[in-house]
Parts: structure tokens; sequence; C-alpha cells
């Protein structure tokens, strides 16, 4: 189990590509050109939805979206 | 200080606002400190914020978005932050803004502009330091005087707002340098 399903649908919402261009690897900033207020609300919304919180002091570290999947995933149901 | 502007009349793509965004940046440096374009190297720091190599009192911070590109230059490290007016993000807010703040984006006359406001003043603070992300921004906070003047929780930085594009809000923010003010040049340029 994984929630790059949930990571993938709202990434959509900010950025206008298909979802056969997102994969584990793909670094949000760099390959969709979203900016780092994109990125506040992308995850923003994973926190609300999935009951999570990202500390800002990690948030650079979360460079694709399987970074930031693992992180999650790491997280769901403490 | 000088703050190079570039209004995009539709939407810019990635590219056209890279393209835009360097054409800006050699404008100010010459403009600024007499840098020719040939004598442009750049280097970026730990965080991946650029800067010029060789020319430790040369500043500069770059920012774009899909209708502008904004580039500021200066004597003292700076950051600027550009951003399209459009419907505000609560997930934005709940993360990066205290209570307040958000007390006050929703009671402003234009809720959706204010909000850019606050958010850009703290990007273009986050920006000055040059540490990118991961910098809490929440703790970052700012109370707008009724003339439009940026209060922030941050004295060893300035800030101020640019307000002349209705389609847009820029933020400038510098760290002061032994508290010497700063002026700041609009230069509009064509796109």
């Amino acid at each position: 189990m994984n929630m790059l399903p949930i990571i993938t649908t709202v990434v959509r919402e900010y950025a206008d590509v298909p979802e056969s261009a997102i994969n584990r690897d793909t670094d949000p900033l760099r390959d969709l050109n979203l900016t780092s207020y994109d990125l506040m609300g992308i995850i923003g919304r994973l926190e609300s939805e999935l009951g999570v919180s990202v500390a800002e002091r990690d948030v650079r570290h979360l460079v694709t979206l399987g970074d930031l999947d693992d992180y999650i995933m790491a997280r769901v149901g403490r | 200080m000088t703050v190079m502007v570039a209004q995009c009349p539709g939407e810019a793509s990635a590219s056209e606002q890279r393209d835009a965004a360097q054409r800006l940046l050699r404008l100010g440096l010459e403009r600024a400190f007499g840098v020719r374009p040939t004598e442009i190297e750049l280097e970026r720091n730990s965080f991946g914020k650029p800067r010029l190599r060789g020319r430790p009192g040369v500043h500069f911070n770059i920012a774009h978005c899909r209708r502008a590109v904004a580039v500021l230059v200066a004597d003292r490290p700076v950051g600027v932050d550009v951003e399209a007016v459009r419907g505000r993000d609560a997930y934005v807010a709940a993360r990066c803004f205290d209570a307040s703040e958000r007390v006050r984006v929703e009671a402003a006359a234009d809720p959706d502009r204010e909000f850019f406001r606050y958010w850009t003043l703290k990007e273009s603070y986050v920006k000055a330091l040059g540490c990118g992300l991961s910098y809490p921004v929440r703790g970052v906070r700012f109370v707008l005087s009724p003339d439009g003047e940026p209060e922030s929780n941050k004295p060893q930085a300035g800030f101020r707002l640019v307000e002349e594009f209705p389609a847009v809000v820029i933020a400038l923010c510098w760290l002061r340098d032994g508290g010497r003010s700063a002026q700041s040049d609009l230069v509009q340029v064509e796109w």
C-alpha cells in the first residue's frame, strides 16, 4: 500500500499534466513547474485529508513524490 | 536597490519565464553595478540560491510567475517574490499563516490580494535568507499598516510591497546592514 494515488490526485489539481506524467521519481518543482506556493498547498491538503503533519524542517528533503509518499506512509495512523 | 519588472501580456510558459528572468537579470546587473553580460558567472549556495561568482558585494534575487517576472538587484542580501492574484488557497493559509493573519486576510476589502501580500512577504524573507523551503514561514509574521507598509517580527529585515501592477503582487525584502535604510527604484521593462 502507498499514498501515491492520493498524492497524484492532489498534485494534478495544481499541475495541468496527465496522470501518466506523474510517478515516484517526479520532482514537482523541477518536472511540473510548480512553485513553493503550490507545494505548500499540496502538503497542506495532504495533511488535512490524511491526518498527518509534515514538519517544515523536513519539507526541503521531500524532493520527489516518492519521498513524500514514504514520509506520509511512515506517519499515517501514528 | 533596483527592482526590474516585466509583465507578461498573457500567461507565460516556464521557459518564457526563465528567458525573461535572465534578460532582466542582465539588465539589472549592468544598470546597478555595471556588470556586463559577459562578466556574469553564477554559482549557488548550499540551498540553491544563485549568486554572482567573485562579486560578494553584488546581490540579486529572481522571482517569476505566469503573469510577471521580477529581479531585485542590491548591495545587500535581498529576496523578491511575485505571485499572480488569484483565488487564495485555504491549505496554504492554514499551514503558513498565523491566526491573526488569517483573520486580517478574510476581513480585507480584497481578501485574495491581501492573502498574496502576506504570502509574498513571507516568501521574500525566506529568499533573502537564502534557505529555501526549510524555513518555518508561519513564524514570519506581518501586519500591514493602513498605508500598506509591512511591519514584521523580523527586525533584521526590511520589507516593501510593489502595488503598481493590478494582476500581481510583488514583495521585496532586504537584510539590514548596520541600520542602513534602503531606497528602491522600480524599472518596468517590456516583455
